[in-house]
């Protein structure tokens, strides 16, 4: 084996990936050759220096944070669990079932804003194309786990250009996209799983609550319905998108 | 090392044998995403789906490979970001230079390992080399070198085959090299020598459009 290919094979060797036939041969030259065994030195030292970085603790906080994400998935399987066996048992699991377990932390609106703006910036294609919403209704059937309602996507004075399958933060999303007096609103549809927000500006229309907020330069307006959000975001005034979002027929 | 679970356990194994990954699955976050609160979001994210998709886990495969796949997957979709791809793109044609100048810092290496450049300043630079690579050359340098996994757990997380997995790290490695000796460079250290000796040479222009085209 000459150098040449011997080099080739280096990353793998000091891997420990290398095949037997392949390896003896890498071995014997390296035994017999200066230059490439000062190479492979240096690649192992640069693989153990790479080990070196990553051997980092996560936060305490956040440790914190995970056994809670760990304990609330529990805390719903020993109820499923108790629900079944005794009656009293059950009785019970449906009395805790009523009550509210441990209120869920309220989650930063903005940390899914910024999902949403970035979509919204990103004009991606789109899957089904416009103008009529209803088809796109259709078409999100089976591809997200909660109902994409036609009557839902008719938005006053917009008209509807297409939608595609999307996501916000670790959840899907129906994504659809109008355009309201020129400008191109993204309205981001998902489920919340019952997150509280905290930030944002609150508004009540009628019988809806909206929150509204701006970053990034985009206005953003948020129809909260049981526990899916309908999110509006464009550079249209806030009046405007208020209007939008107080006209999603729930 | 990697825990496997081999029958179905009871109550909140699979929970806390998920949580023995949390300084592994943050370290490759920190990594992936270069910063802490996207790497501290992305890791309660890989949780949540972890657990939420529990039963997809099958029970005596590798639990750790798994996990790392979630991570990937929530990385690549929800927190991946424009790099800086086309400063490496630009480099690839000036490579046989730094081969040759990888050569004389294996040498240097050799004659003196300790006050070598590269193991120097290493841990700071190093990160910041890291940083600045293509996500997917990053990732596999990530679970290759810092979370040790073999090609074939690599080609499983990052779902790609175990000679895409071989030649991206062959190619991060070397541009993570180039980066650490244009750290030397900088420094004046003793790469930067022979770095000056190579650009006071004139460029083979013909070379190095050759060089171009052939990739």
């Amino acid at each position: 084996m000459i150098c040449n290919d011997v080099k080739k094979y280096l990353d793998t060797f000091v891997d420990g990936e290398l095949e037997a036939a392949v390896l003896l041969n890498v071995e014997n030259h390296l035994e017999t050759c200066e230059s490439c065994s000062a190479l492979a030195g240096l690649k192992r030292r640069f693989k153990s220096e790479l080990r070196a970085v990553g051997q980092i603790e996560a936060p305490p906080q956040l440790r914190a944070e995970v056994l809670k994400i760990a304990k609330r998935g529990r805390r719903k399987k020993v109820i499923w669990g108790a629900a079944v066996v005794p009656l009293a048992a059950a009785a019970a699991a449906i009395f805790a079932l009523a009550l509210p377990t441990t209120e869920p932390e309220p989650v930063k609106l903005a940390t899914y804003v910024d999902d949403v703006i970035e979509r919204h910036v990103r004009e991606l294609p789109m899957e089904v194309k416009g103008p009529d919403p209803s088809e796109a209704a259709t078409w999100f059937r089976g591809k997200v786990d909660f109902p994409v309602r036609p009557a839902a996507l008719q938005l006053k004075r917009a008209s509807f250009e297409g939608a595609r399958l999307s996501n916000v933060r670790a959840e899907q999303a129906a994504q659809m996209i109008y355009n309201v007096d020129g400008h191109r609103v993204t309205l981001m549809i998902f489920n919340t799983r019952h997150t509280r927000f905290s930030g944002g500006q609150r508004y009540k229309l009628g019988n809806k609550n909206v929150l509204f907020s701006r970053q990034n330069g985009y206005n953003v307006a948020v129809l909260l319905d049981g526990d899916m959000a309908y999110v509006l975001s464009s550079d249209l005034p806030r009046d405007r998108m208020l209007d939008l979002a107080g006209s999603i027929a729930r | 090392m990697a825990l496997s679970l081999k029958k179905k356990p009871k109550s909140d194994e699979f929970e806390r044998a998920c949580l023995e990954h949390l300084n592994g699955l943050y370290a490759a976050a920190l990594k992936l995403t270069t910063n802490e609160a996207d790497a501290d979001e992305l890791v309660q994210d890989t949780y949540v789906k972890a657990f939420r998709f529990k039963s997809k886990f099958e029970w005596g495969t590798n639990l750790k490979a798994w996990l790392y796949r979630v991570l990937t997957n929530t990385f690549i979709n929800d927190y991946r970001h424009k790099t800086n791809e086309r400063r490496y793109v630009e480099r690839a044609a000036t490579e046989p230079i730094y081969d040759e100048l990888l050569d004389r810092e294996a040498r240097a290496f050799a004659a003196n390992p300790e006050a070598h450049a590269f193991t120097r300043f290493f841990e700071r630079e190093l990160n910041r080399a890291l940083d600045v690579l293509p996500d997917e050359f990053r990732l596999v340098i990530v679970l290759a070198d810092l979370q040790g996994f073999s090609y074939k757990e690599i080609a499983e997380i990052a779902g790609c085959p175990i000679g895409t997995v071989m030649s991206r790290l062959y190619r991060g490695r070397r541009l993570l090299q180039h980066e650490l000796i244009d750290f030397a460079v900088e420094s004046g250290l003793e790469a930067g020598k022979a770095r000056a000796e190579e650009a006071s040479k004139p460029t083979d222009l013909k070379q190095f459009r050759r060089s171009r085209e052939g990739r």
